[in-house]
C-alpha cells in the first residue's frame, strides 16, 4: 500500500523577469519521507523550497501540500509546514530561548516541544544569552531546531548544515534523522554536500537548469550509473543530457 | 499570537542600545544638558551683573567732567553720591579729557556734562550728556555686566531727573509716571484674556508646530528601520512564511513604532521642559538684573496654550497625533520592507522626512487664510502627515471645517495606507519590488560612474 503523497509538484514552472529559474519541474514526495534536491548553484531549488514554503507563487503549474494547493490554499499551508531558508536570522535581541519560545506560541505546540527545541539546539546555556552574541553556527543550530521542534508536517530546509562545522554537522544530521523518523515529519531539503544527502536522504532528485535530471533513492542511483558518490552520478546525468 | 508579536517586537527594539541611546535618551540629555549650560552661562552673567553694579556702589571712582556746574550738575552729583563710591569732579574739561581719563585713570565710569545741561532742564529739553565705561575683556558675562552697570546707571539717572521735575511743579511724581492704570482684555471666543495671554498663544505657536514634525518624522524611521532590520537580519522570509496573517504583523510593528515614538516624545518633552524652564528662568533673571522691566512675559506658556483650547480642539488634536503616527509608520513599513538594511531605508526615511517637513514649516509661519483655496487644499491632501499642525492652525485661525476635513480625509487615508501595507507585505510582492528596487539602485548608480 503506497503512502500518502505528501508533495505534489507538477510541472512547476518559475519566472523572474527574463530569467527562467523553474522550468517545469514536477515530482512527489510521500509522507514521512526525506527528500533532497542536489544541483548546483541557480539549478532552481532554493526557489522550489520558496515556492513549497508559500514564499514565492508558481509563474505555472501546481504544488500541492497534504493535499492543500499552496496559492489557494496558503493559510492551511503554513500551519503545515515549517521552513529554514538557507540565509535565516534570529531576532538579535531575543535570548535563544525567548526565541524558541515565541515560534512556539506562534505554532501553539506544548511544552514538550520547547523541551525538543532546546535539546535538538543543543546550546544549553547559551540559550539564555542574546542572540546578537551567537556565532554563525550556533545561530544555524538555533534555527534547525526552531524548524523542527513545532513538529510540522512538513520541514522545507534549504542547506540546513551550511556555517556548521563538522562536529555540529554530524550532530544536526544524527539528530534530524533521529528526529524526523520519531515524529514521521516530511522533509524536502536542498544540500550541496552530497554526503549529507546520502545520509539523510529517502530519495533525491538531481536538479539541472531548473528541470529534473533523475529522480531515485541514492544507494539505486549509485548502483544504477556505477558510480562511487551522488556528485559521479549528477556529472554522469547532466552529461548524457 | 499578536500579543506574542508586539512582546517580540518590543523586546527587539528596546534592548537595541542604538535605540535606546538615540531615540529615547539623547533627546532628555541633549535638550536637558543644552537647557543646563545656557542657564549657567544666563545665570553665570546675571550674577556678574548684580556683582558690577553692587561694586559699583561700593568700591567705583566715577570722573565726572562738568562744564555745567549749574542745578542739573548739582543733581547729577547727588545722584551719583547714592550711585558710587566717589566721584571726581573736575571743571573746564572737555570730551578728549573725560575718554583719556578713563583710558588711563583708574576709573570705572566716567560723566561728561555739557554747558548747557541746566538750561536744557529749565528749558524740558532732553540733556545731552555722555557716557562712558571701560573694559579689556570680550565675553559674554562681561558684555552683559557692562550692558547691565550702563543700563541701571542711565535709568537711574533718568528717573531720578524725572522725579526731581514732576515734584519741582509741585506734582505727584506717581501720578505723573502712570496717570492712568488701565485694564486691557480681549474677549476672544467668547472668554475674556489678558492681551499678553493672545500675544503668548500666538507665540508659542512655532514650538508647538515643530514637535509634531520631530515626532511624526521620528515614527517614520523608526517603522522603516523596524521593517529594513528584517531584511537586514534575514528574519522575514521566516516571518512571512509561518501561520500569521499579515494584518497582525503591521498591527505589531505600528505598536512598537508607537512605543518607541512615545517614550522618545516623552524624553523629547522631558529635555525640552528641562531647556525651556532653565532658558527661560535664566534669561528672566539677565533680564531682571539689566533693567527693571521683568523680561520674558509673553515669550512661552504652555498654560497659555492649554488654558485656551477647548476639549473638542485637545480631542482632535491627540485623535490628528495618533492618525498623523499611524500613516506615517505605515509608510514607513512600506519603505522599510523595501529597502535591504536600516542603513538604505535610513537614507530613503531622510529624502522622505525632508518633504514631510516643508509643509509643516510652511504651516508653522504662514496663515491658512492666506493660501488660497488651492493652498488650503493641498494642506488638507498633506494631512495625513501633519494632521495635528493643521489642526492646531485650524484652530488658531477659527477655521473649523478644516479641523474636520483634516481628520475625516485623515482617518481614511491611514485606514487605506495600513490596508495596504497588510496586502504588500506579502513575500512575492515584496521580493518583486525589492528585486525591481535593487536593479533600479544599480544601473541609477552604473549611469552615474559612466557620467563620471
Amino acid at each position: 500500500m503506497s503512502r500518502e503523497d505528501a508533495v505534489i509538484v507538477d510541472n512547476l514552472r518559475k519566472v523572474f523577469g527574463d530569467v527562467v529559474a523553474v522550468d517545469g519541474l514536477s515530482f512527489e514526495v510521500k509522507s514521512g519521507e526525506v527528500f533532497g534536491l542536489v544541483g548546483p548553484n541557480g539549478a532552481g531549488k532554493t526557489t522550489t523550497l520558496r515556492i513549497l514554503a508559500t514564499i514565492l507563487r508558481p509563474t505555472e503549474g501546481s504544488v500541492t501540500i497534504f493535499g492543500r494547493d499552496v496559492v489557494r490554499e496558503t493559510k492551511d499551508v503554513r500551519k503545515m509546514i515549517s521552513y529554514l531558508p538557507e540565509e535565516a536570522g534570529a531576532y538579535k535581541y531575543l535570548t535563544g530561548y525567548e526565541y524558541l519560545t515565541f515560534m512556539a506560541h506562534v505554532y501553539g505546540v506544548d511544552k514538550t516541544a520547547l523541551e525538543d527545541g532546546i535539546r535538538l539546539s543543543g546550546l544549553g546555556e547559551a540559550l539564555r544569552r542574546y542572540v546578537s552574541t551567537y556565532s554563525k553556527g550556533m545561530k544555524r543550530r538555533l534555527q534547525v531546531a526552531r524548524t523542527l521542534m513545532v513538529k510540522p508536517k512538513l520541514a522545507i530546509m534549504d542547506e540546513p548544515t551550511s556555517g556548521l562545522d563538522v562536529v555540529h554537522a554530524v550532530y544536526l544530521r544524527n539528530a534530524l534523522r533521529e528526529y524526523v523518523k520519531k515524529y514521521n515529519i516530511t522533509v524536502v531539503l536542498s544540500s550541496h554536500n552530497m554526503l549529507e544527502v546520502e545520509y539523510l536522504c529517502d530519495r533525491v532528485a538531481l536538479i539541472n537548469r531548473g528541470k529534473v535530471a533523475i529522480i531515485g533513492a541514492p544507494n539505486q542511483l549509485l548502483q544504477e550509473f556505477r558510480a562511487k558518490n551522488l556528485e559521479e552520478v549528477f556529472v554522469k546525468v547532466v552529461g548524457d543530457a | 499570537m499578536l500579543k506574542d508579536l508586539i512582546v517580540k517586537e518590543l523586546k527587539n527594539t528596546l534592548r537595541d542600545k542604538k535605540v535606546l541611546i538615540t531615540s529615547i535618551l539623547m533627546p532628555v540629555l541633549i535638550f536637558g544638558i543644552m537647557g543646563v549650560i545656557y542657564g549657567f552661562a544666563f545665570g553665570k552673567a546675571a550674577q556678574t551683573v548684580k556683582e558690577s553694579v553692587t561694586g559699583l556702589k561700593e568700591n567705583a571712582v566715577i570722573y565726572v567732567c562738568d562744564e555745567d556746574t549749574g542745578v542739573f550738575s548739582k543733581l547729577f552729583l547727588n545722584f551719583t553720591s547714592n550711585y558710587a563710591h566717589r566721584a571726581v569732579v573736575v571743571r573746564a574739561c572737555s570730551f578728549k579729557d573725560v575718554i583719556q581719563a578713563l583710558s588711563e585713570g583708574n576709573y570705572s565710569l566716567a560723566v561728561y556734562i555739557p554747558s548747557n545741561a541746566s538750561e536744557d532742564l529749565q528749558e524740558l529739553r532732553p540733556i545731552p550728556i555722555k557716557v562712558l565705561i571701560k573694559t579689556d575683556k570680550v565675553s559674554f558675562s562681561s558684555s552683559m555686566a557692562l550692558m547691565g552697570i550702563l543700563n541701571a546707571f542711565t535709568s537711574g539717572l533718568n528717573s531720578f531727573i524725572r522725579t526731581y521735575i514732576v515734584a519741582s511743579r509741585g506734582l505727584n511724581p506717581r501720578v505723573v509716571m502712570s496717570p492712568v492704570i488701565p485694564y486691557a482684555g480681549v474677549i476672544f471666543r467668547g472668554a475674556l484674556i489678558p492681551p499678553e495671554l493672545l500675544n503668548s498663544l500666538s507665540s508659542s505657536f512655532f514650538l508647538f508646530a515643530f514637535a509634531p514634525l520631530v515626532v511624526i518624522s521620528m515614527a517614520l524611521g523608526q517603522a522603516a528601520s523596524s521593517m529594513a532590520v528584517e531584511n537586514e537580519e534575514k528574519t522575514l522570509e521566516v516571518l512571512l512564511s509561518l501561520p500569521i496573517p499579515r494584518y497582525k504583523i503591521v498591527a505589531a510593528k505600528l505598536v512598537g513604532t508607537m512605543v518607541v515614538v512615545i517614550l522618545a516624545t516623552l524624553s523629547f518633552a522631558a529635555g525640552s521642559g528641562i531647556y525651556a524652564y532653565s532658558l527661560f528662568t535664566s534669561m528672566n533673571s539677565l533680564t531682571s538684573s539689566m533693567s527693571n522691566t521683568s523680561g520674558g512675559s509673553g515669550m512661552f506658556s504652555l498654560n497659555a496654550l492649554t488654558s485656551l483650547i477647548d476639549p473638542f480642539t485637545v480631542g482632535a488634536l491627540i485623535l490628528s497625533t495618533f492618525l498623523s503616527l499611524t500613516a506615517v509608520a505605515s509608510l514607513g513599513l512600506l519603505l522599510g520592507s523595501l529597502t535591504p538594511d536600516v542603513r538604505t531605508s535610513s537614507t530613503f526615511v531622510g529624502q522622505l522626512s525632508f518633504l514631510v517637513m516643508i509643509p509643516g514649516f510652511i504651516l508653522a509661519f504662514v496663515d491658512l487664510s492666506s493660501l488660497g483655496s488651492s493652498g488650503v487644499a493641498l494642506m488638507i491632501a498633506l494631512s495625513p502627515f501633519i494632521a495635528p499642525i493643521l489642526v492646531l492652525k485650524a484652530y488658531m485661525e477659527n477655521l473649523p471645517w478644516i479641523t474636520t476635513a483634516t481628520l475625516v480625509w485623515t482617518a481614511g487615508f491611514t485606514l487605506l495606507l495600513v490596508y495596504l501595507s497588510s496586502k504588500l507585505i506579502d513575500s512575492e510582492r515584496l521580493l518583486t519590488l525589492q528585486h525591481a528596487f535593487m536593479r533600479r539602485r544599480l544601473k541609477a548608480s552604473k549611469l552615474f560612474q559612466r557620467k563620471r
